[in-house]
């Protein structure tokens, strides 16, 4: 390959800036009066020239009418599918006793965590008081979890294999970056209002705002977890002849689950962020109590909300960290003395 | 046709290794390469043949290529050119199906960093080559419990790696590669990673296991000493290239280059030099002399030297049958101790 | 005083850092300079635009306007920093305003929108399909199940204002009134954005929906939104009163404490224009026109559509598009201004 000079691309770019000028010049509103004044006084560089604008919004918009006539009916499908499991599930468990319901987060929590009894007493306790603060916060909790729940089923039933495929594949890896970049970047209300276009008011387009902002963790940590699974071990695997199946979940998902665990606690609490934001189109659950308290100027009100959504996410963290922990555990095990 | 036949192999590293080959092939040095190509070369132009039942050692420094060398036999690497014949079937013909059943049948591999499963136990671990092999759980954790005892470790079979010290952890490793009866071995650093003490001890363990299985076994150390003591032929790398290829007497005895040269230096050549390599040939000058001691041709002349010394006599050597082969006196002795 | 003081200082305020002074003119020796007041919503931003549109072209002022929020903007206009308003919500001030229109320090210069509506509406194939034009028609069950709340399928959702406003709790004690409560969820969208989101949502895949709304609002002028405004009891003073204390009472001790009261439609507010007597004596040409200045609530709907769909975010573009395509503005100036605004075009 020849290289083209450095003076030309200069020259080029030089050439470029120049036509830059006299455009703005030109589409300006306001003229100098003098040569002199061209450079005492820029303000004819004020006016970005309005020719210069690509039509971005209108693309978009155009496309997204188009989407929603041809493709309104998948999202109808999925949104119904998944409102269905969301009032099933929020009826069961609101629906059941409260002691019922600490008697089985306590439970989870016990064998979840190998049999830790200090966790799981913390945890009792703050579900507890999550009732306690105030006695309507109770059923909102379990609204918010169970958004919390199923959006996390959703990560993991879609993060987890793309993570898989972009640590087996590095064009997959190059393709996904970015998006996950996008994802994590773009604002929660660029796809929250679009969201309710799509599935409508509540909690579906929560669920999927939860899938948006909470899945690009889980994927990187699924992929990274697998990546660092050591060489050696992974190349002792393939010196046996075991296949990419095998090695895949044989070797490399056991000893990435610490990793994956710890992708599930960060979904988990991204996904207690996104319910309070997602109030904002009309979601309810504990996020719905502290917009209410904001909007009324009640701080009160929100802060004793905001704390209820605190205790949750303890429980909920606890409850995911303490599995990840006694994963790592088994892994990693203590020497003996 | 021997076990194993590596015809001319090149290893280029790099975003695109094809358009390196020529260069390589026509003699560029791997600096002068990495130098205008940003590729760097991992194996120049090498050629080795491994006899079945033989301890083949290929020793070299980090960077010399040989860890790069032995994953081509099991084709964890594929080269850039070249040939590899294992048992006669060209290994890099093999479809991925038929490659996975090749190193199911034919061979395992040991590790520096030993390369167990942290999340399985011990027999989990040894077991591991049968279990991808679809052997049923009895049956294969039967055969691994054999291996377990074979190493010495019973006792420790539901015990998980990070538990055991590094010398029980790379026995785990060598019962997980015999686990499956491979006819080769290939052992990567194998015993690097061990202190001293323990390494000796392993690789005593390995020469006694060898002389009962007579596994074709590929070696790879940066260790001199090691080499002469577990290998019957030593390749030596340097920076990708076959410097020399011989018994460790020749090596020792007739280092090709400079290079080898510096590392045959510091060794104890008593050591390593056995009798049949220090003897002069029998012939008739030797007859009517008196024999003060009857060696074997494997006698370490470390073993023999104070009999040399005290006697100042000849000492006659003999093959395993008892049948005389040559002689050695003092004057052999002193020759092959003094450095060349 | 207090009250006096503190608007001076609000307008020192708006002085010193002149918000988002934007210097539209570059004639330097104008006969006129005019200094008008924009407030940040967008059917302020239209009659600012089409009047400073005007001003510019037609009586070839120096036109200067300044953006901001309801008060500080209010407080400029009485300090006479600001000359002239252009959309002013007057029944939100009254007691701000009225005795500035008393003193003579502001004059009124009449409506610039008929009215704002805020009221419930449905979309128009929904009432035309099953007759529902007041609030009556919806309390029967089977009309309740056209607008079923997806999650919880026993109840219609009537898509309300946003929790925590006023209006929201205005709704639920209307739904009590009019004995829809046990038919209709009093369904909060969480906010502006979202409400705007689901009325677009039912109306572009053809779905029922009974909502909340109001006007002037460029959803409104969307060609896909068709929403038909139900009728309520009438606006009756002592009723809304009666009704805004049971109101107050929920907003601050929980929706327990309803109590039943009355209830009647919303008042429709008119918009108006301001402009400060010292203006109005030295500009009373300028004050002509800005009293002739009206447009129709549907025309400001539609104008507000525009801009948001189609000029791309240009709020001088959408004024120079309602003045090539209405032509009622000619009535408002002299000929000869009317020809030089053309010209402009």
């Amino acid at each position: 390959m020849k290289k083209i000079p450095q003076s030309v691309y200069y020259a080029i770019f030089t050439g470029l800036f120049g036509w830059l000028l006299v455009v703005s010049f030109n589409s300006s509103k306001r003229k100098p009066d003098s040569v002199g004044e061209l450079f005492t006084d820029l303000s004819w560089l004020n006016n970005w020239p309005k020719w210069l604008d690509t039509p971005l919004m209108k693309w978009i918009n155009d496309g997204w009418k188009v989407f929603i006539a041809e493709y309104g009916l998948i999202f109808d499908a999925i949104g119904y599918g998944l409102l269905r499991g969301y009032t099933e599930l929020k009826q069961i468990i609101v629906q059941a006793p409260w002691p019922v319901v600490i008697i089985a987060v306590i439970a989870i929590t016990y064998f979840s965590s190998g049999r830790k009894v200090g966790t799981t007493v913390f945890v009792g306790i703050c579900t507890f008081f999550i009732g306690f603060l105030n006695p309507r916060f109770w059923d909102k909790a379990i609204e918010t979890t169970t958004m919390v729940v199923l959006g996390i089923a959703i990560c993991v039933i879609i993060g987890i294999p793309i993570g898989i495929a972009m640590a087996r594949n590095e064009k997959v890896r190059n393709a996904i970056l970015p998006i996950l970049d996008l994802m994590q970047v773009i604002p929660a209300f660029c796809y929250l209002i679009p969201g309710i276009i799509l599935f409508g008011l509540g909690a579906i387009p929560a669920i999927i705002s939860i899938f948006i902002y909470a899945c690009p963790p889980l994927i990187r940590l699924t992929d990274l977890g697998i990546r660092l699974v050591d060489k050696e071990v992974i190349e002792a695997a393939e010196s046996f002849g075991a296949s990419r199946r095998q090695k895949l979940w044989g070797v490399q998902m056991p000893l990435a689950l610490p990793n994956i665990m710890q992708g599930i606690n960060q979904c988990t609490m991204m996904a207690l962020a996104m319910v309070v934001i997602a109030s904002m189109i009309g979601t309810r659950g504990l996020g719905d109590e502290v917009l209410l308290g904001l909007q009324q100027l009640n701080v009160g009100a929100a802060i004793e909300a905001g704390l209820a959504i605190v205790l949750l996410a303890i429980v909920l963290d606890r409850m995911t960290q303490a599995y990840g922990e006694k994963i790592q555990e088994r892994n990693q095990p203590v020497k003996k003395k | 046709m021997s076990k194993i036949e590596i015809n001319n192999i090149y290893k280029i590293f790099g975003p695109t290794p094809g358009t390196v080959l020529e260069n390589v092939k026509a003699g560029a040095t791997k600096e002068e390469v990495l130098d205008q190509t940003g590729h760097t070369v991992g194996l120049d132009n090498v050629s080795i043949s491994i006899e079945e039942g033989e301890t083949f050692v290929c020793m070299g420094l980090s960077g010399s290529g040989k860890s790069t060398l032995i994953r081509h036999i099991n084709r964890l690497i594929d080269p850039t050119d070249g040939e590899v014949f294992v048992s006669g079937q060209n290994v890099l013909d093999l479809s991925p199906e038929e490659l996975l059943e090749f190193r199911k049948k034919n061979m395992s591999m040991v590790f520096q960093r030993f390369g167990l499963f942290p999340h399985k136990t011990v027999i989990e671990n040894v077991a591991y080559g049968l279990e991808i092999q679809q052997i049923e759980l009895e049956q294969r954790n039967k055969t691994a419990m054999d291996q377990i005892d074979a190493v010495g470790l019973s006792g420790f079979e539901d015990q998980y790696p990070s538990q055991l010290s590094g010398g029980m952890q790379q026995r785990v490793g060598l019962a997980r590669a015999l686990a499956t009866n491979p006819e080769i071995l290939l052992m990567d650093e194998a015993f690097s990673a061990l202190d001293p003490l323990i390494r000796s001890d392993m690789q005593g363990q390995l020469i006694e296991l060898q002389s009962q299985l007579k596994k074709t076994i590929v070696f790879i150390t940066h260790d001199l000493d090691e080499s002469l003591k577990l290998g019957d032929h030593i390749g030596i790398l340097n920076g990708g290239r076959l410097v020399q290829v011989g018994t460790p007497e020749e090596i020792l005895l007739n280092p090709a280059d400079d290079y080898v040269s510096s590392f045959v230096g510091d060794v104890n050549r008593a050591r390593v030099l056995k009798a049949r390599a220090v003897m002069t040939k029998k012939d008739d000058t030797h007859n009517g002399k008196e024999i003060a001691h009857r060696a074997n041709e494997n006698d370490t002349l470390e073993e023999l030297l104070p009999i040399i010394l005290g006697t100042r006599s000849l000492i006659e050597v003999v093959d395993n049958s008892g049948n005389p082969l040559g002689y050695i006196s003092d004057r052999e002795a002193s020759r092959l101790l003094s450095k060349s | 005083m207090i009250k006096k003081l503190q608007t001076s200082l609000i307008a020192l305020v708006v002085s010193v850092f002149g918000f988002f002074s934007v210097p539209l003119s570059t004639a330097s020796a104008a006969d006129c300079s005019v200094h008008i007041g924009d407030f940040d919503w967008d059917s302020a931003n239209i009659h600012t635009a089409i009047g400073a549109y005007i001003l510019e072209n037609g009586y070839e002022c120096d036109v200067q306007v300044t953006k901001g929020s309801t008060n500080p903007i209010l407080a400029a206009l009485i300090d006479n920093q600001i000359d002239i308003i252009f959309e002013h919500w007057t029944d939100n001030n009254v007691q701000l305003i009225d005795p500035e229109l008393e003193s003579g320090n502001l004059v009124f210069l009449g409506v610039n929108t008929p009215a704002s509506e805020q009221a419930f509406f449905v979309d128009r194939a929904t009432s035309e399909k099953y007759n529902i034009t007041s609030v009556e028609d919806l309390a029967k069950p089977e009309i309740a199940m056209l607008f079923k709340d997806p999650e919880n399928p026993e109840k219609g959702r009537l898509t309300s204002c946003i929790s925590g406003w006023t209006c929201y709790t205005i709704n639920l004690v209307k739904l009590k009134e009019y004995g829809l409560d046990d038919l209709y969820t009093n369904f909060d969208p969480g906010s502006g954005g979202a409400l705007d989101a689901a009325i677009m949502a039912a109306s572009t895949k053809n779905q029922p929906i009974v909502t909340y709304y109001w006007t002037p609002t460029s959803l409104m002028g969307k060609p896909e939104v068709d929403l038909v405004r139900l009728t309520e009891p009438a606006y009756d003073e002592s009723c809304w009163s009666d009704m805004m204390t049971v109101v107050e009472d929920i907003k601050a001790n929980g929706p327990e404490v309803y109590k039943p009261s009355c209830a009647c439609e919303y008042k429709d507010m008119a918009l108006t224009k301001l402009a400060t007597g010292k203006f109005a004596k030295e500009q009373p040409a300028i004050i002509d026109f800005a009293n002739a200045y009206t447009i129709p609530t549907a025309v400001v709907n539609n104008m507000l559509a525009y801009y948001v769909d189609e000029s791309g975010g240009d709020m001088e573009a959408t004024a120079m598009h309602y003045l090539e395509t209405d032509s009622s503005w000619e009535s408002w100036v002299p000929a000869d201004v009317a020809a030089k605004v053309k010209k402009s075009l």
